[in-house]
């Protein structure tokens, strides 16, 4: 307890949370994490749970009770019971810390310096340095917490705001700037407009902090109205802010003032901005400017007003160009060559004559493709993925049958909907997902419950208990069968545990193991062959938003509100990778098909793009205008689609980084996205009841001729979501909030009736 | 609580502070009030502002009380208790007091304990799947719906559709015509039309009346031609209920006495009619042919069923029969011929019904040649002055030609050798060449001639009633042409010269079937067509022949008669 300082009431809190990083710590340095991964002990998801179930439930709080002690000894310079209690407890990985820590700082500040210099390794792309360099450990902290209700001390963030010109003259010094911009031409007016929204949040705050409550009154009654409207929604928070007292803890202000708001303008732009500053003698803008701004300038042409706002909107500004300057191996991995059985008899019963005949050359040119190395894909072991079981082989061969049975969608062919409604959900529908093979479907519910559905007339069984499994014989050739329990067969399966509505379900791959988060905090792993609970991944202390399961299987992604995107594997109880640097929750993760990359949208604005090999975040996408809620990856690995609250559609090239393309269409929040198998299509479900259709060839192609050249990535969206719109689909009064494409392409809708 | 001029937050004013320290025996003073109300206000925003997060992640529209208290369990605060239903919470205002509270009726917890009717639980939550688009294209109709929805008809719609299935399901005849005469063009029954054919669909209820099958079928035809109606996916159900009718084994099929050929001769005349229709746009022609194809593919199947399949490919036209009837026709041969070989009293029935199967093939199949005829006509140049020319489309006839000549025999021959080509030079080899042919098949081919025309004065003497007048003069008085008499070859020269006779300047032939199949008002269906004399090799037919088992014994001619009879003019 004593180990954090100032309120006791928070300490409570924050003391899993710190410990919680200490265990992180060990886990997250890259180098030391290769042979994890890599792994000597079994990476096939079997090994997953049993193992693993213990560790982290009994075991864990008593570790994090004794770290706890052993820190607060250590802290009072009570060495000597620290070591008496460490050889008896047998802890050893605490020893590390002290090597790292000079001792006499105050505990918290020393764990969080050390995440730090980790988060410096591990997410470069961070914006470390908040307002206040030089204290590294204090911003580092901010920048780490992991929950907004612990209250940081914010004293040093807001220390940048001491410095305090005449209240009185705030208005004048934002007029004059507004006037200026106003009579420039109009080239350069779009680019430096772009000051008007930073610089009014942080003289607001600077008012604010400084306790001049009417003046920031005043200033805000007086300027909100020329911002434009897609901050509308920062802005009624602001507007909320009126005491310094309230500064403390508001997740906001703490994002405006950890991170600094990125402006892209061109030089003549910044050029004319900065004779005007100095001539003017606006010591308090121009001081905020560069300390608060990060202005991106560029050689160039400025852009124009259409240009900006495709870009702008996110939390902070938009993305620097050295941030997506990284190469991304966005190419698909090599597929293991599997020889599929030619004659089949089924295959051949099925069709009539003509069919067998175009079989071989489809059959040809799979094999070619998969032989080819993409030259844009990543190294074949680049990350560790688990050995391919014959099961896995089988179900390999299946999809590749499919495959030559797909229909080929595109504007004169669209796809057949079928829509999954659920009924009687009074219990809240909030997640749904489909495996692969669409054999199943998952809903999750705000009554805390996981719901398995069977979609084939196969029911649902579970496998029988021990003592039955011992009598069965073992050589048979149906073991696999009889290993199943006739009496537990049922449509439906009904998995308890979850102590919060579960936001988000995803299926392996093998269809072994169902994945679920929930407000509770825990991520929860499932067996589908027993129907109880494995693992419950605890880490994130705050309601987990998403989970998602590696295309591979055995990793999967995870988000929540505490701003943290982890990465796991089913076989260890803690995560093997941070990804940390959103400004606020991660709402949606997505694995990229090669399974390298992990996508996050979150509430900032933004999406994220992290290298699951060494956590570095390598894309930063802007443009959103309201939380993302989804992401889907073109099945070629190349685009990725996102939508969100905005009721739009923006379409990313994920190896140039650049935004290509804007769907607009949907009058709600989006919450489903997905691309057809051969991804012709782009299928979107939203809030407003419809299910859209969109040309994604069309959308991409145009994109292919253009120049790429500048380097700048000033791309000029063409206005023709209408021309892509292949059709728009209602439902009867039902959200739509999961897309799912067969592997015959064939389109599965689902969502929960509501008669409201 | 106020508003503040932009109505965008709430505000809790002093007062309310107060009163609500009052409560708990707090003095406070008026500063203390304005900045707790100012710091509640905050809190409560924060507190909204969590909330909507979670309404968001749950994907609903409407904030619960249950969204709200898990904000405030987020943020250590005691959640707000007795607000659990996801219903809203409705407010009443009070009135001397000038705010609103929650309405909290009593419940009588005795009532409710000792009520007998004890509440259900919910329904269990369940998963149900709906083909909403097809190839992205419409809403389907749900199912099962349509007789629940009538009572969303107006008044006069309604009771218009209770009179005209009432009356074209009724015993007046006339009422009924004018019932259908009015289908057919009434404008405004397009929001009916989903009625119509729900009761169309009761085709399957009615199987054992024909009356009624038929009545159906006329209420369908009215239907189709009713210019007003979009027809629509409806199409599809429409031809469903007409294939039931010509393909399945009616009920009503077990009685001999009941005509149930009619009743598929004019469904099939229906089904041409809907894959033509302008609404379908020969979407179901396909559809269409392949349950043709399954019903004549499917040995199993009764004779009544093939017979409607080959009358419907009769009627979806010449091409449907070459695409289907004609490569199933060598292996579907061989069982119908088990069963016109069989001349046991048993199967008199049965044969009976064989017989009209085979008339049915050989007025389809000699459609198809004379459309195949007629397209390597406008195909090629005039082929009947370079007839010595192969062209592509006429070998191909040939072929077709020489093989349906193993099966029919003469009454091939007969009909289509009678063309007048027979005036020019080349004709003059193929009339030597016929009689060597037939002189072959003689020995080994003794078909049953089941020709609607070339029968003698026995037909004759029935025929005159059925005939309508326009009928031509060449098919009544041709000669019978499958005869092994001695006569027969003379017959077929005759049949030239007699061809050659005839006034018309084209080398036309104009015959005329009566009978059932021929269908619409039996007024008898007027074929004309050109065909030219294969001029190939004439041992393609014996080479058949002998492969082929013989049907039918010509040393019966009276029996013969009787199947011919059998075959396309007796009437059932």
């Amino acid at each position: 307890m004593a180990a954090v300082p100032d309120e006791a009431s928070t300490s409570v809190k924050t003391e899993p949370e710190l410990l919680e990083d200490v265990k992180n710590e060990s886990l997250s340095v890259p180098v030391s994490e290769e042979p994890v991964l890599g792994n000597g002990h079994g990476v096939s998801p079997k090994a997953a749970s049993p193992p693993v179930a213990p560790l982290t439930t009994p075991e864990a709080p008593d570790r994090q009770t004794l770290l706890a002690v052993l820190q607060f000894l250590k802290k009072s310079n009570l060495k000597d019971s620290a070591d008496i209690l460490r050889r008896e407890c047998g802890l050893q990985e605490v020893e590390e810390s002290p090597a790292l820590s000079p001792g006499g700082q105050n505990l918290s500040g020393e764990l969080d310096g050390e995440h730090s210099l980790l988060s410096r390794v591990t997410s470069a792309a961070i914006s470390v340095t908040g307002g206040a360099t030089g204290q590294t450990g204090t911003a580092g902290k901010v920048l780490l917490n992991s929950g907004p209700q612990d209250q940081p001390d914010v004293s040093a963030v807001l220390s940048a705001y001491t410095q305090q010109g005449d209240p009185a003259l705030y208005e004048e010094y934002y007029g004059g700037l507004k006037r200026f911009i106003e009579s420039v031409l109009d080239c350069h007016r779009a680019e430096l407009s772009q000051l008007f929204y930073p610089l009014f949040v942080h003289m607001y705050l600077e008012l604010v902090y400084n306790q001049h409550e009417n003046e920031a009154k005043s200033f805000f009654d007086k300027f909100h109205g020329d911002q434009e409207c897609y901050y509308e929604d920062d802005l009624r928070i602001l507007a909320s802010l009126t005491k310094k007292e309230h500064m403390k803890g508001n997740e906001t202000m703490l994002d405006f003032r950890t991170s600094k708001f990125v402006l892209r303008i061109s030089r003549d732009s910044y050029q004319l901005l900065k004779r005007h500053l100095q001539e003017r003698q606006n010591n308090q803008i121009w001081s905020i400017v560069q300390e608060h701004l990060y202005i991106d300038i560029f050689d160039g042409m400025p852009r124009s007003k259409q240009q900006i706002d495709a870009m702008v909107g996110s939390l902070s500004g938009e993305a620097k160009r050295e941030a997506n300057k990284v190469k991304v191996f966005f190419g698909l991995l090599k597929e293991p060559e599997i020889e599929v059985p030619l004659d089949d008899e089924d295959e051949e019963g099925e069709n009539e004559e003509g069919k067998p005949k175009k079989k071989k050359p489809k059959k040809d040119s799979i094999g070619s493709k998969s032989k080819k190395q993409d030259p844009n894909a990543p190294p074949q072991n680049r990350i560790p993925l688990p050995e391919l079981k014959d099961s896995d082989k089988l179900d390999k061969i299946m999809i590749m049958k499919e495959a030559a049975k797909r229909v080929r969608l595109g504007p004169d062919s669209l796809p057949s909907i079928c829509f999954y409604t659920f009924l009687n959900a009074y219990q809240g529908l909030t997640a749904v997902d489909v495996t692969d093979d669409s054999s199943m479907i998952a809903g999750g519910f705000a009554d805390s419950t996981v719901r398995v559905w069977s979609l084939t007339p196969k029911k649902l069984r579970s496998v029988k208990s021990t003592s039955d499994l011992s009598l069965i014989d073992k050589e048979s050739d149906d073991v696999l069968e009889r290993i199943m329990d006739e009496k537990t067969a049922s449509e439906m399966k009904v998995l308890y545990g979850h102590s919060g509505p579960v936001y988000a379900t995803s299926f392996s791959p093998d269809r072994n193991y169902l994945l679920s988060c929930s407000e509770d905090g825990t991520v929860r792993l499932w067996s589908l062959q027993t129907f109880t609970c494995l693992v419950a991944y605890k880490g994130h202390n705050y309601p987990v938003w998403d989970a998602q399961f590696s295309p591979y299987g055995y990793y999967f992604v995870s988000g929540g509100h505490d701003r943290i995107a982890r990465l796991w594997a089913t076989d260890h109880y803690q995560p093997l990778r941070i990804f940390a640097g959103h400004l606020a929750d991660v709402i949606c993760t997505r694995f990229h098909p090669n399974s390298n990359y992990v996508a996050t949208g979150s509430t900032d604005r933004t999406v994220r793009l992290w290298d699951v090999l060494n956590g570095n975040c390598v894309r930063i996408f802007t443009g959103h205008k309201g939380p993302i809620h989804v992401l889907a990856f073109s099945p070629n690995g190349k685009f990725l689609a996102s939508g969100g609250t905005d009721g739009r559609v923006l379409l990313w090239d994920v190896g140039h980084g650049l935004m290509v393309g804007e769907l607009k269409g949907h009058t709600n929040t989006i919450y489903a996205l997905k691309f057809s198998r051969d991804g012709e299509v782009l299928a979107s479900g939203s809030m407003d009841n419809t299910v859209s259709l969109w040309d994604a060839v069309k959308a991409f192609e145009d994109l292919e001729t253009d120049d790429f050249t500048s380097a700048t990535g000033h791309l000029t969206l063409n206005e023709n979501s209408q021309e892509l719109l292949l059709g728009s689909y209602m439902t009867k009064s039902t959200p739509v909030i999961h897309l799912h494409f067969t592997r015959r392409n064939l389109l599965m809708a689902a969502g929960a009736y509501g008669p409201q | 609580m106020s508003h503040t001029e932009d109505r965008r937050y709430v505000e809790l004013c002093q007062d309310s502070v107060r009163l609500t320290a009052e409560s708990v025996g707090l003095e406070i003073t008026d500063e203390v009030a304005a900045l707790l109300a100012e710091d509640v206000c905050y809190r409560l925003r924060e507190v909204t502002q969590f909330s909507a997060q979670s309404l968001r992640h749950s994907r609903r529209r409407r904030l619960t009380v249950e969204d709200f208290n898990r904000a405030l369990r987020w943020s250590n605060v005691e959640p707000v208790y007795g607000h659990g239903s996801p219903d809203p919470v409705s407010f009443r205002s009070v009135r001397d007091g000038d705010c609103h509270c929650a309405e909290d009726r009593d419940i009588n917890l005795v009532e409710l304990a000792l009520a007998t009717n004890i509440p259900k639980g919910t329904a269990e939550t369940t998963v149900r799947v709906h083909v909403s688009y097809l190839d992205g294209k419409g809403n389907l109709e749900p199912q099962g719906t349509v007789p629940a929805a009538v009572s969303l008809l107006t008044d006069d719609l309604l009771k218009y559709y209770q009179r005209v299935t009432r009356v074209v399901l009724g015993d007046d005849l006339h009422l009924m015509k004018v019932a259908l005469q009015d289908l057919q063009t009434n404008p405004k029954i397009a929001a009916l039309l989903p009625y119509f054919v729900y009761v169309v669909s009761g085709v399957k209820s009615v199987s054992h009346d024909l009356e009624q099958l038929s009545r159906l079928l006329q209420l369908v035809r009215s239907l189709l031609w009713n210019p007003y109606l979009y027809l629509g996916s409806y199409g599809y159900n429409l031809m469903q209920s007409v294939l039931y009718c010509v393909t399945e084994p009616l009920a009503a099929s077990i009685n001999p006495l009941n005509d149930h050929w009619t009743l598929r001769d004019y469904g099939a005349g229906l089904l041409s009619c809907i894959w033509t229709h302008r609404d379908l746009a020969g979407s179901l022609y396909t559809q269409v042919l392949q349950s043709l194809q399954k019903v004549l593919g499917d040995p199993v199947r009764p004779l009544c069923s093939h017979y409607g399949a080959v009358v419907g490919l009769h009627a979806l036209g010449w091409k449907a029969v070459e695409q289907v009837l004609y490569p199933l026709l060598p292996t579907y041969w061989a069982g119908l011929q088990t069963v016109l070989d069989d001349h046991s009293m048993s199967n008199a029935q049965v044969k009976a019904d064989g017989h009209k199967v085979y008339g049915a093939i050989l007025v389809a199949v000699e459609r198809l040649l004379k459309m195949k005829a007629r397209c390597s006509e406008l195909d090629t140049s005039p082929p009947q002055s370079y007839p010595s020319l192969p062209s592509a489309p006429s070998v191909s006839l040939l072929e077709m030609y020489n093989e349906l000549y193993c099966f029919f025999g003469d009454s091939l021959a007969v009909r289509f050798g009678t063309g007048g080509t027979a005036l020019q030079p080349e004709m003059i080899p193929k009339g030597t060449q016929e009689p060597k042919k037939e002189g072959s098949a003689e020995g080994t081919r003794k078909m049953p001639q089941l020709t609607a025309h070339g029968e003698e004065e026995v037909t004759s003497a029935s025929r005159p009633t059925q005939r309508p007048p326009q009928i031509s003069l060449t098919s009544a008085s041709r000669p019978r042409g499958g005869t092994r008499q001695g006569q027969r070859v003379l017959g077929v020269r005759e049949a030239f010269q007699r061809s050659r006779l005839t006034p018309r300047g084209s080398p036309r032939f104009t015959f005329l079937i009566g009978g059932r199949q021929a269908g619409r008002g039996g007024g008898g269906r007027r074929f004309q067509s050109v065909f030219q004399l294969h001029t190939g090799p004439g041992a393609t037919a014996s080479r058949y022949a002998q492969k082929l088992p013989m049907i039918g014994r010509m040393a019966k001619t009276g029996r013969r008669r009787i199947q011919t009879d059998l075959s396309l003019y007796l009437p059932l």
